[in-house]
C-alpha cells in the first residue's frame, strides 16, 4: 500500500471515530435508538408468541381433522371422499418477523371428492377494523422505523458540518470530498450495526429460549437480515446524497423525509393498484361462477363435458384393457372407472381456473417486483415475505402440495372401490383399515435457492438501488459547496 | 394588527413555490384516491348485481318447474336445497366510496343450509394489496393529511427565528402571542380550505349518491372529523413550535409525533387487542362444527343420490332421511349456534375494547369514523348481520316445515316465500358514535393549544437563541 | 430622558452577562458602546428591546419600564440587527408596509416609498423582492424603517459590520440625520473611527461593566484608540 492509499484509509478510520462520537454523545439519538430497539423486540417477541399460538392451534386442527377421517365409521369409499378430510397449513418457523400475506390467505383446504377448494379461514376475516393498521412486525419496524433513524441520524451530516463551518476545515485537510462520504457512511452504518446486530443476537436468543417450533434455517435467517443489510445501506447513501445537495439542514431534513414517504408510505399502495390494473383478478364470485360453468359444460372454447369424460373413460378401460368389453366387467369396476374418469374431467377444470387464477396473482407479484425498481422499499418487503416464507409464492406452493394430496387420496379410494367392491357394488363399504391407508399430509417449505429462484428480480432492484445511491452520494459528495 | 399579519403571511405563502408543490401533490393524491374509491364501489355493486340476476334465473327455473309439475322441484327439501336460495347484500351507503377496507363479507346466500355454509365463503382478492392496505380517501386523510399539514406548518415560528425576521417582528409593539396568532390564523384558514374544497371534492368524485336520505349527515360528520384532525395537527405543529428551537428539530419531534400516534400506537393496539381478547379461532370453530356435523354430513353424503342404485326402493328410504336430515340440521344448529354466538361475541368485545383505546390516537379515531361514516363498520355490519340472521331462520322454517310435513311446495306459495328488506341503521346511532369519538380529537386539540399558549407566554420565548 | 438604564444586570445562571448598568441618553444624544465580544453591548441592547428580562435594576424608555411595559416601550424604538433580515418573497415596499403597519402605524404607498428613498434605495429597487438585496440595501429598508415608524429612539447592534466603506459611511451620514432630528441612538459597535465620527458619546465595556465613558468632542481619534486599547488590556 503507498503512502496516499495509507493516508485515505487513516483518514476514513479518523472519520468513521468521529462520526461515531457525535452520534453516540447526542442525547436525542440515544433516546431514538433506545425506542426502536426496544420496539423491534417487543414486536418479535410478540410475533414470535402469535406465531407458536397459530403454529400450535394449526397442528391440533390437524391431528383433530385427521381423526375425524379415521373415524369416520364404515362407507363406501367414494363416499368417503365426500366426507373429505381438511388439512392445514404448517406456520412458517420465521413467519415471526414478517407476517407477510399470511393473515390475507386462507390456512385450510377441504380435501374431497369432484372438488378442489380454495384456502379458507384467513386469520383476517376475523379481525376488527383497527387491524387494518397493521400490528407492530419486525418488518414493519425494519422498514420504516430503521430508515427513519437513519435519516435522523444523517441529514445533517453534510450540511451541518457547513452551517457549522467544519466542512470547510475537513476539505482544507486535502482528502477529497468523496472519500470523506465514505467515511460517513462507514460512521453510520457502524452505529447501526452496534445497535441492530446486538438486538438481533438478543432477539434470537430469546425466541430460542422460549423455545423454537420448526427447523431452524440459518440460510433463511442470514439471506433475511443481508436483504435489510443492503436496504439500510440505501437509505444511509440516499439521505448522505440529500444532504450534500441541500442548502440547508432542514431542507436536507424535509427532502429525505419526503423520500421516506413516497417510498415507504405511499409506493407500496399505490403498486398494489398498479398491479391490480395491469393483472386484473376475478372476484370470488366470478369465479366461483366460472368453475360451474365448466363443470357442467366443459372448458370454455374445448370438448363439451360427455365428450371429455366420455374419452377418459376410453383411456382407463384401455388401461385395463377392457376397452370394448364393457358388458364382461364388473358393475362396480365400471363404476369406479367412470367416477375416476368423471374425477379426471374435475380435475382438468379445477387445474384450468384455479391454474389460471394463482397464474395471474403470480404474474402480480412478478409485476411488483419489477416495480421494485421504483422503491427500495417494495424490493425489500417482496424479499422479506419470500425469506420468512409467507409470500404467495409458497402459499402456492402450499395449495399444490394440497392439491396432489387430495388426488392421490381421491384416487386411492376410489380404486379400492373398483377393485373391491366387486358384486357388492355402492353397497361396498371399507372400513377404518382403509382411511388409515391414506398417508398423512405433511408440508416442508422449499428452500433458499427456490426462493432466489423467484426473487431475483427483487435481488436486482435492490443491487441497482444500492449502486445508485451509492454513485450518487459520491457524485452529489463530489461536486458540493464547501461554503 | 391579526389582519395584517394574516395578509403579510397570505403573500408569502402565496410566493413559496414548495407550499404549491405540497398541495398539488396532495391534491392529486385525493384524487386518485377517490377514483380507486369510484372502481371498487362499481365491482361492488357489479357483483351484487350479477349474483342477484343469478338468483333471479335460478328463481325463474324454479318457477317454471313447478309450474311444470317437477317432482323434484315441488319437493320441499331439495327445493331448499338445490333450487332456490336468496342473495342478500348490505346496501353501499353513500360515502361508501371513502373507504375501501375491511368488510367484504357482506354478500350472503341464504339457503336451507346451516349457518356456517352461509358465512364462510372463500375469498378472493389480491392478497398482497390487502396486506398493504388500500388505497382510499381513508389512507389518504389518516396517514398523509398529517404530513401535509406537518410539510406546511413545521417552521412556523422557527422559520421566521432562522430567517432573523422574529428580531425585527419582535422590536415592534406586537407580542409573541399575537404575531404567532395571526401566523397560526393564516395557515389554518389555509389547510382547513384546501383540506375542505379536497374533502368535499372526493366523494362527489367517487361518485357516491349524495342526494340518498342520510347522506347529508354522513357528509356532515365526515367533514367534521376531517377538520377535527387537520386541526389537531395543526395544533400540535403550532404547540411544537411554541417550545422548540430549530426548524429541522420541530420537523424531527413532529415526525416522532406522527410515528408514534400512526403507526405505533394504533400497532400496539391492535397487538394489545389481541392479547387481552384473543382473537377467536375459525379453525377451532371450524373442527367443533365439524364434529357436530359428522352425522349430518354422513346422511347428506348418502343423499348425493346420483349413486344411489335402486331408485324405486328409494322413496321411503328418502323421506325417512330427509327427516333425520333436518332432525340432524336442527341438532347441528343448536350445538354451533353457541359458538357461533360466543365467537361473534367476542369479536364484539374486541370491537368495545377498540372503542375504548382509540382515544389514545387521534389516527385511530379518525379511521374507525370514517370506515364507520362509508358504512363499512362493525356497528353497521351486525346491524345488518342481525336481520340476516332473523331472515335465515324465517327462510329456512318455510322449507324446513313443509318438508317435516312432507307437504310439497306449489306455484301458489311463490308470493309467500320471505323476502329480505334491509332497514338501514338510524342514524342518530351513528352520530352519537362519530360525535364521541371526535370529542377525542377536540380534547388533546385545546391541551395543545394551551401548551402552546404556555410555551409562547414562557419569558424566554422571545429570547432569539 | 429616552433611554436610561439603572442598575442594570443580567445574570446567565453564574454568568454575569451584565452587572449594574447606568445609562441615559437624551433626545439627539449618539451613544456608542465599545468592547470586545462578550462584554455585554448586545445583552444591553437586548433588554432594552425587551428580548431578555433583566436579573436586576431596570430598563425604561420615555419613562417606560420595557420589563413591565414591553409592548408599549416597543413603539418608540426602532432595532437595527448586524444583518437586517426581512421577508425574501416580498418586496423591500412590501415589508416596509408590514413593519409599519405591526408598529401601528398606517403610513400610505407613496410616503413608504418617500421612507425608502430617503434611506436611499433607488426607487425601482424598492418593487424588487427582497432575496436580491444586497446587506447594504436591506440595512436601508431597515433605516427606513426607523423612520416610517417615527421612532425617537435607535437601538443599533453593530450595524456597518460587513458593509463595504461607501455603504458604512451612507449609514453614517443617514445617522446623522436621524441625530439631527433628535433621535436619541444607542449603538453597539467594534468600529472607533465611526463611534468618533457619528456618536456624541462613547462608553467602553469590558466583562458586563462600563468602565469609562469619554465626550467624543473632548478626544481626537488616536485618544479614543489608545484609551480602548488601555482598557482592554488591563
Amino acid at each position: 500500500m503507498n503512502d496516499s492509499a495509507n493516508n485515505k484509509v487513516s483518514a476514513i478510520a479518523a472519520i468513521i471515530h468521529k462520526e461515531w462520537r457525535e452520534v453516540v454523545r447526542d442525547g436525542r439519538f440515544r433516546f431514538a435508538s433506545v425506542a426502536t430497539v426496544l420496539l423491534l423486540l417487543l414486536a418479535m417477541t410478540f410475533g414470535w408468541q402469535q406465531a407458536e399460538r397459530i403454529h400450535h392451534e394449526r397442528e391440533a386442527a390437524g391431528d383433530v381433522a385427521r381423526k375425524h377421517w379415521d373415524h369416520q365409521g364404515e362407507k363406501n369409499p367414494h363416499m368417503a371422499t365426500h366426507y373429505g378430510m381438511y388439512v392445514f397449513k404448517p406456520t412458517g418457523s420465521l413467519s415471526y418477523l414478517d407476517p407477510g400475506v399470511e393473515p390475507y390467505l386462507g390456512v385450510s383446504v377441504k380435501i374431497e371428492g369432484h372438488r378442489q377448494n380454495l384456502p379458507t379461514h384467513a386469520a383476517a376475516s376475523d379481525s376488527t377494523a383497527i387491524h387494518q393498521f397493521g400490528g407492530l412486525t419486525v418488518a414493519t419496524g425494519l422498514q420504516w422505523l430503521v430508515p427513519l433513524l437513519i435519516i435522523g441520524l444523517a441529514f445533517g451530516s453534510w450540511t451541518s458540518e457547513r452551517e457549522r463551518g467544519t466542512l470547510r476545515q475537513l476539505a482544507s485537510s486535502g482528502l477529497a470530498l468523496p472519500v470523506l462520504a465514505v467515511g460517513k457512511t462507514g460512521g453510520l452504518l457502524a452505529v447501526l450495526a452496534a445497535l441492530l446486530i446486538p438486538t438481533a443476537a438478543l432477539g434470537g436468543g430469546v425466541v430460542s429460549a422460549l423455545g423454537h417450533f420448526g427447523a431452524v434455517d440459518v440460510g433463511r435467517i442470514v439471506a433475511f437480515m443481508a436483504a435489510y443489510g443492503v436496504y439500510f445501506l440505501v437509505f444511509v447513501a440516499v439521505t448522505l446524497a440529500i444532504s450534500a445537495t441541500a442548502s440547508a439542514s432542514r431542507v436536507a431534513l424535509v427532502l429525505a423525509l419526503g423520500f421516506w414517504v413516497t417510498t415507504a408510505v405511499v409506493a407500496p399502495r399505490v403498486l398494489a393498484d398498479v398491479v391490480g390494473a395491469i393483472k386484473p383478478l376475478p372476484t370470488a364470485y366470478e369465479l366461483a361462477h366460472a368453475v360451474a360453468e365448466s363443470l357442467d359444460k366443459g372448458l370454455p372454447g374445448q370438448t363439451p363435458k360427455e365428450e371429455r369424460v366420455e374419452e377418459f373413460s376410453k383411456e382407463l378401460l384401455e388401461q385395463h384393457g377392457f376397452l370394448g368389453a364393457e358388458m364382461m366387467m364388473p358393475e362396480a369396476l365400471l363404476q369406479g372407472l367412470e367416477l375416476q374418469a368423471e374425477a379426471r374431467f374435475e380435475n382438468e377444470v379445477f387445474d384450468y381456473h384455479f391454474g389460471a387464477l394463482n397464474a395471474d396473482i403470480g404474474a402480480q407479484e412478478v409485476w411488483a417486483q419489477w416495480l421494485s425498481f421504483f422503491s427500495p422499499t417494495l424490493a425489500v418487503r417482496s424479499l422479506s415475505m419470500a425469506f420468512a416464507g409467507t409470500d404467495h409464492a409458497h402459499h402456492r406452493d402450499f395449495f399444490a402440495h394440497a392439491e396432489q394430496y387430495r388426488r392421490e387420496l381421491v384416487q386411492l379410494m376410489d380404486n379400492d372401490f373398483a377393485t373391491n367392491a366387486g358384486a357388492d357394488g355402492w353397497d361396498y363399504v371399507a372400513g377404518p383399515e382403509l382411511w388409515a391407508k391414506a398417508p398423512r399430509f405433511e408440508y416442508e417449505p422449499p428452500g433458499l435457492f427456490w426462493v432466489l429462484g423467484h426473487q431475483w428480480k427483487s435481488v436486482l432492484a435492490l443491487m441497482c438501488w444500492l449502486v445508485g445511491a451509492g454513485v450518487t452520494s459520491w457524485v452529489f459528495a463530489r461536486r458540493m459547496r464547501v461554503i | 394588527m391579526l389582519q395584517t399579519v394574516i395578509r403579510v403571511e397570505w403573500r408569502n405563502l402565496r410566493r413559496e413555490t414548495s407550499a404549491w408543490i405540497t398541495v398539488s401533490v396532495f391534491a392529486a393524491l385525493v384524487v386518485w384516491a377517490a377514483l380507486n374509491g369510484r372502481t371498487h364501489t362499481d365491482v361492488m355493486t357489479q357483483s351484487v348485481q350479477e349474483a342477484h340476476s343469478e338468483q333471479q334465473q335460478q328463481m325463474q327455473q324454479w318457477v317454471s318447474a313447478l309450474a311444470a309439475g317437477d317432482e323434484n322441484a315441488q319437493d320441499a327439501y331439495k327445493a331448499g336445497k338445490d333450487h332456490v336460495h336468496q342473495v342478500v347484500a348490505l346496501p353501499l351507503s353513500p360515502l361508501a366510496s371513502i373507504s375501501m377496507g375491511g368488510l367484504s363479507d357482506t354478500v350472503l346466500r341464504v339457503s336451507l343450509a346451516s349457518r356456517l355454509e352461509s358465512t364462510g365463503e372463500a375469498h378472493v382478492g389480491s392478497p398482497v394489496r390487502q396486506a398493504t392496505g388500500p388505497f382510499d380517501v381513508t389512507f389518504v386523510f389518516v396517514y398523509l393529511l398529517p404530513l401535509v399539514v406537518i410539510g406546511l406548518s413545521y417552521d412556523l415560528l422557527s422559520g421566521e427565528r432562522e430567517r432573523g425576521t422574529l428580531a425585527l417582528i419582535l422590536s415592534q409593539p406586537v407580542s409573541l402571542v399575537t404575531f404567532t396568532l395571526g401566523k397560526a390564523i393564516q395557515r389554518a384558514l389555509v389547510l382547513l380550505g384546501v383540506v375542505f374544497t379536497l374533502a368535499t371534492v372526493a366523494p362527489w368524485l367517487a361518485g357516491g349518491d349524495l342526494s340518498e336520505p342520510g347522506a347529508p349527515a354522513r357528509l356532515g360528520l365526515y367533514l367534521l372529523l376531517v377538520a377535527a384532525y387537520t386541526t389537531f395537527w395543526f395544533a400540535a405543529a403550532v404547540a411544537v413550535n411554541a417550545w422548540g428551537s430549530t426548524s429541522a428539530g420541530n420537523a424531527l419531534a413532529l415526525m416522532a409525533c406522527w410515528l408514534v400516534l400512526i403507526v405505533i400506537l394504533p400497532g400496539f393496539v391492535s397487538v394489545g387487542v389481541d392479547v387481552v381478547v384473543p382473537q377467536p379461532s375459525r379453525i377451532e370453530l371450524l373442527n367443533l362444527a365439524r364434529e357436530a356435523a359428522a352425522e349430518a354430513e354422513q346422511e347428506a353424503s348418502q343423499m348425493e343420490g346420483d349413486h344411489a342404485p335402486d331408485r324405486e326402493t328409494l322413496k321411503d328410504r328418502y323421506r325417512a332421511t330427509v327427516k333425520r336430515s333436518l332432525e340432524v340440521q336442527q341438532e347441528l344448529e343448536s350445538t354451533v349456534k353457541p359458538v357461533l354466538e360466543q365467537f361473534q361475541a367476542q369479536l364484539s368485545e374486541q370491537q368495545a375494547l377498540v372503542d375504548k383505546l382509540r382515544f389514545v390516537s387521534p389516527a385511530i379515531i379518525l379511521y374507525e369514523g370514517l370506515t364507520d361514516v362509508a358504512g363499512v363498520g362493525v356497528d353497521r355490519r351486525s346491524w345488518y348481520l342481525s336481520q340476516v340472521d332473523r331472515f335465515h331462520d324465517q327462510w329456512r322454517s318455510f322449507f324446513s316445515e313443509k318438508a317435516a310435513n312432507d307437504q310439497s311446495v306449489t306455484a301458489a306459495d311463490i308470493a309467500a316465500l320471505p323476502r329480505f328488506h334491509y332497514a338501514e341503521e338510524p342514524t342518530g346511532k351513528l352520530t352519537l358514535r362519530v360525535m364521541l369519538g371526535s370529542l377525542g380529537l377536540v380534547f388533546p386539540t385545546a391541551v395543545l393549544l394551551l401548551l402552546a399558549w404556555r410555551g409562547l407566554r414562557r419569558p424566554d420565548a422571545v429570547s432569539l437563541r | 430622558m429616552v433611554l436610561e438604564a439603572k442598575g442594570l444586570a443580567k445574570h446567565y445562571g453564574d454568568f454575569v452577562a451584565l452587572k449594574g448598568l447606568d445609562l441615559r441618553i437624551a433626545s439627539g444624544d449618539v451613544f456608542c458602546l465599545l468592547g470586545a465580544n462578550g462584554a455585554g453591548k448586545t445583552t444591553t441592547i437586548q433588554l432594552f428591546l425587551g428580548f431578555i428580562q433583566p436579573t436586576r435594576g431596570s430598563a425604561t424608555i420615555m419613562g417606560k419600564d420595557v420589563a413591565k411595559e414591553g409592548t408599549e416601550t416597543r413603539r418608540y424604538v426602532a432595532y437595527i440587527p448586524e444583518n437586517v433580515m426581512l421577508y425574501p418573497n416580498l418586496t423591500g415596499i412590501e415589508n416596509l408596509e408590514f413593519f409599519t403597519t405591526l408598529a401601528g402605524k398606517n403610513v400610505a404607498d407613496a410616503d413608504l416609498l418617500g421612507f425608502l428613498e430617503s434611506a436611499g434605495l433607488a426607487r425601482e429597487a424598492a418593487f424588487r423582492r427582497v432575496g436580491t438585496y444586497s446587506k447594504g440595501m436591506r440595512q436601508k429598508v431597515g433605516i427606513a424603517m426607523a423612520m416610517a415608524k417615527g421612532a425617537v429612539a435607535l437601538l443599533l447592534d453593530e450595524p456597518t459590520s460587513g458593509l463595504d466603506p461607501k455603504a458604512s459611511n451612507e449609514f453614517s451620514r443617514l445617522l446623522l440625520t436621524l441625530r439631527d432630528q433628535g433621535v436619541a441612538v444607542l449603538m453597539a459597535t467594534h468600529d472607533i473611527f465611526r463611534s468618533k465620527e457619528v456618536g456624541t458619546r462613547v462608553g467602553i465595556m469590558k466583562h458586563g461593566e462600563l468602565v469609562a465613558t469619554l465626550d467624543t468632542g473632548e478626544w481626537s481619534h488616536a485618544d479614543l484608540e489608545n484609551i480602548y486599547l488601555q482598557h482592554m488590556h488591563d
